[in-house]
């Protein structure tokens, strides 16, 4: 994420004008992030609705803590792990998904050998795979079929970018564990990936 | 590096968080074992997959009532504003504040309404003669259920001492009493509990 640093430092300035009284600035805080937002938030609960809710609670939830933003963590850092919480909290997801060493199962071979590719499934290019309805729908069952945190964590590497660094920030937990934790995350979108293309 | 420890690496390969050295070694490693190169396209692609699989869905949907639905759960707040505290937090405030800024009034009352009740005592009691107790009375209880001294005990009581004791007196109560242990004075009686109840003073005690 080297290229947000300059949305970085138009985050600050964002949040500086808004907490100065600057209505106009809340706005544009909104529509830069709302897409983002959404997308975290329908990436975790699946239901158009309930999503667009969340969004809407994350961003209450900003303009009710906006004071409390130090500037110690990216903005973006900071709305996600808002975000994160907020859909986890709206799931109340009591058990989670049990996890193993990242080490552990790699010395066990597990790898990612023998898991489908854009070639395996006959497509050419990420664009040409985009426009294949059935495609989109067995990604969005497979994704359905993660914990919360297998996908949260997805979202944030695969779709966002975040360094395990960043992850780690966001979701307060040690880079070790993101590492580990995407490790099955892949694994298990894999091994459901697999299961939807067979069918 | 073996395959093992290139497999490892395969990953925070793929995701770009490997130093520039290691990263080095990881490609010099991967021509060595062109197996795993099948593995790397197929974590990359998962990527792929996983992006489609969270973008597509959402591309289309209509996002503009985001802002209004936002600023109407808000109401009429400003951003950043001091949240208004609610009915209990105001009234701890308030009571904050009075014994901050009001204590020494209310101490000064207290004060006053005490040195009134001794004085109005001492003046009721000044001119009246010497009340001897009964025997029965005269003897010094031990009022255990009442968590008290047994013996009696000179407590200060602003320019004098009091000898407090207690009193057994029928049906199993104890009265208390304060005497200033002088000549003249007056015996005071502040309470009196039988079985843990404020009743009447007895009138063999005389007081």
């Amino acid at each position: 994420m080297a290229d947000q640093e300059p949305k970085q430092n138009d985050d600050t300035e964002l949040v500086a004008r808004i907490l100065a009284g600057d209505a106009k600035a809340f706005r544009i805080l909104v529509e830069r992030y709302q897409r983002k937002i959404y997308m975290i938030a329908f990436g975790v609960v699946r239901n158009p609705d309930a999503a667009m809710d969340v969004t809407q609670d994350v961003f209450v939830k900003v303009h009710r803590n906006l004071d409390k933003f130090k500037g110690d963590s990216s903005f973006y850092t900071w709305i996600y792990r808002i975000t994160v919480n907020l859909c986890i909290d709206r799931k109340r997801r009591a058990a989670r998904a049990r996890e193993v060493e990242f080490d552990d199962a790699m010395k066990h071979g597990e790898g990612f050998s023998n898991g489908p590719t854009l070639a395996s499934v006959g497509i050419e290019s990420p664009a040409a795979a985009a426009q294949r309805k059935e495609l989109v729908e067995h990604m969005d069952e497979a994704l359905a079929t993660l914990s919360d945190e297998h996908k949260t964590i997805l979202l944030m590497r695969e779709v966002d970018g975040m360094s395990y660094e960043e992850i780690a920030e966001a979701i307060d937990v040690p880079s070790f564990t993101v590492m580990s934790r995407l490790f099955h995350a892949r694994k298990n979108f894999q091994k459901s990936l697999t299961r939807y293309l067979k069918s | 590096m073996n395959r093992e420890e290139l497999q490892m690496l395969l990953m925070p390969y793929a995701d770009g968080e490997l130093d520039a050295a290691t990263t080095q070694t990881v490609e010099a490693s991967l021509v060595a074992h062109p197996e795993l190169q099948g593995e790397l396209t197929a974590l990359r692609d998962l990527g792929v997959f996983a992006r489609i699989g969270f973008e597509a869905p959402v591309a289309d949907v209509n996002l503009d009532g985001v802002f209004a639905g936002v600023m109407a759960r808000l109401g009429d707040e400003a951003p950043g504003a001091v949240k208004q505290p609610g009915m209990g937090a105001r009234v701890g405030t308030w009571l904050q504040g009075f014994f901050a800024f009001e204590r020494p009034m209310a101490l000064a009352g207290f004060a006053a309404a005490v040195v009134a009740v001794v004085g109005y005592v001492a003046l009721s009691g000044g001119g009246s003669q010497q009340t001897t107790l009964p025997q029965n009375v005269a003897d010094q209880g031990t009022p255990g259920n009442m968590r008290r001294g047994a013996e009696p005990e000179m407590k200060p009581d602003g320019q004098r001492d009091v000898l407090v004791r207690y009193v057994e007196v029928e049906p199993g109560g104890f009265v208390k009493i304060d005497d200033a242990g002088k000549e003249g004075d007056k015996p005071l009686v502040l309470w009196h509990v039988i079985d843990g109840e404020g009743v009447s003073i007895p009138e063999e005690t005389g007081l």
